[in-house]
């Protein structure tokens, strides 16, 4: 009777800790600050076309989506070596469940975990591809990369 | 007519794909537990699975609707639910553990609680299976928030269906946990009649499903709101 006592006063205490964290986790989201983020330096821009690939993953990371990103960025590491050295392919990484990530949201029309593709022209973005159907080629990985690959060569055509 | 029924068939298979891809797989096994808790009576498992997929069901009905019907931002909400429907669940998941297993008893009002309020009480296990349904619809995982945005909306909008092929896309993703439910009740219920211990047998698969439950919630609770095990 005792442990039975004891069980529920500990789960209570950790549902009330949840929900009040859930609250504190809220409250920093919407009124405390956005960290300031460094000035990133400006890449060479040899060319007038780049291409920025932003992967968007959540805290939590299921093993899909661990699959998606790592196949999509071996992809573009084996494919555009020289293009990422020069800064004209860039990879980035994109916990959207940071306050500050989360106008990414409604910017690209994410409704999941994705890969998107930024053409940016003269240092502005002109388009940007959602590669959703990536999750359709999920457990064919040589198949995600070639479909990765082909969008990236898709934007850097038009240099 | 025949495109329509192939279209119908595809909300099916991506139900099912939603519901067996590996993200949905902690509530999938909580769904099992609850409704296959009641193992002397087969004809309860049916209806408390059938009330699980009513509550998958309608709530993909409500969402397409809303989606469909209104100008709402699919983004926007689909966001909102991957972001707090996984932090609320956790916790939701444990005080109803705490009930199945007996750790808290709802409140009487008055003192004693009439026979009549009590029979009420227990049949409402069954039609906790709609809330549960309803509830782990809504909580969607990278996966099936690429399904369900990604491929089923696309597809009701373009047959302008909001209710048909969401229910029917719901209903896949319930027909795997109710397989499943079904033969776990019934291969218990075999080995209690074996052992003539159909009432043990029911005793502690009810304390069974509140610990899954509790579990869960635990697991889900570190997951999404204390950032456990992310990287």
């Amino acid at each position: 009777m005792k442990a039975a006592s004891l069980i529920r006063l500990v789960l209570l205490l950790f549902v009330a800790i949840s929900i009040g964290a859930i609250g504190v986790q809220e409250f920093h989201a919407r009124y405390l600050p956005l960290s300031a983020t460094a000035a990133q330096p400006a890449p060479p821009f040899p060319r007038r076309t780049r291409v920025v690939a932003y992967f968007f993953h959540a805290n939590r990371r299921c093993a899909p989506c661990v699959q998606y990103e790592e196949t999509a960025h071996e992809a573009i590491q084996e494919a555009f070596p020289d293009e990422l050295q020069q800064g004209i392919v860039q990879w980035k990484s994109i916990n959207l469940a940071s306050a500050e990530n989360r106008h990414f949201a409604t910017e690209y029309q994410l409704y999941s975990r994705t890969l998107v593709l930024v053409k940016v022209r003269d240092g502005r973005q002109a388009a940007y591809n959602n590669l959703m159907d990536g999750w359709q080629l999920i457990e064919d990985r040589a198949a995600l990369k070639r479909y990765v690959q082909s969008e990236v060569r898709d934007y850097l055509k038009e240099n | 007519m025949t495109d329509y029924w192939l279209a119908a068939a595809a909300a099916l298979w991506l139900g099912i794909l939603t519901s067996i891809s590996p993200c949905p797989l902690a509530t999938n096994i909580a769904a099992i537990s609850y409704i296959g808790k009641r193992v002397e009576r087969p004809s309860h498992v049916l209806a408390t699975g059938m009330l699980y997929t009513i509550g998958r069901a309608l709530t993909y009905v409500v969402l397409g609707a809303l989606i469909i019907a209104s100008a709402m931002s699919v983004p926007r909400m689909a966001n909102f639910l991957q972001l707090y429907m996984n932090k609320v669940l956790g916790p939701v998941l444990i005080i109803a553990g705490m009930f199945l297993a007996d750790l808290l008893k709802a409140p009487s009002i008055g003192g004693a609680m009439s026979t009549k309020a009590q029979e009420r009480l227990g049949k409402s296990g069954t039609w906790g299976a709609v809330l549960l349904g309803v509830l782990f619809a809504l909580s969607f995982c990278p996966t099936s928030a690429a399904l369900f945005f990604g491929s089923l909306i696309p597809l009701s909008l373009k047959w302008q269906s909001s209710v048909l092929l969401p229910s029917v896309y719901g209903i896949g993703t319930a027909i795997p946990v109710f397989l499943f439910a079904t033969l776990i009740a019934l291969g218990a219920k075999s080995v209690g009649r074996v052992f003539h211990r159909l009432s043990a047998i029911e005793f502690w698969v009810r304390r069974a499903t509140g610990a899954v439950f509790i579990a869960i919630g635990v697991y889900l609770s570190l997951t999404y709101i204390f950032g456990v095990g992310a990287s």
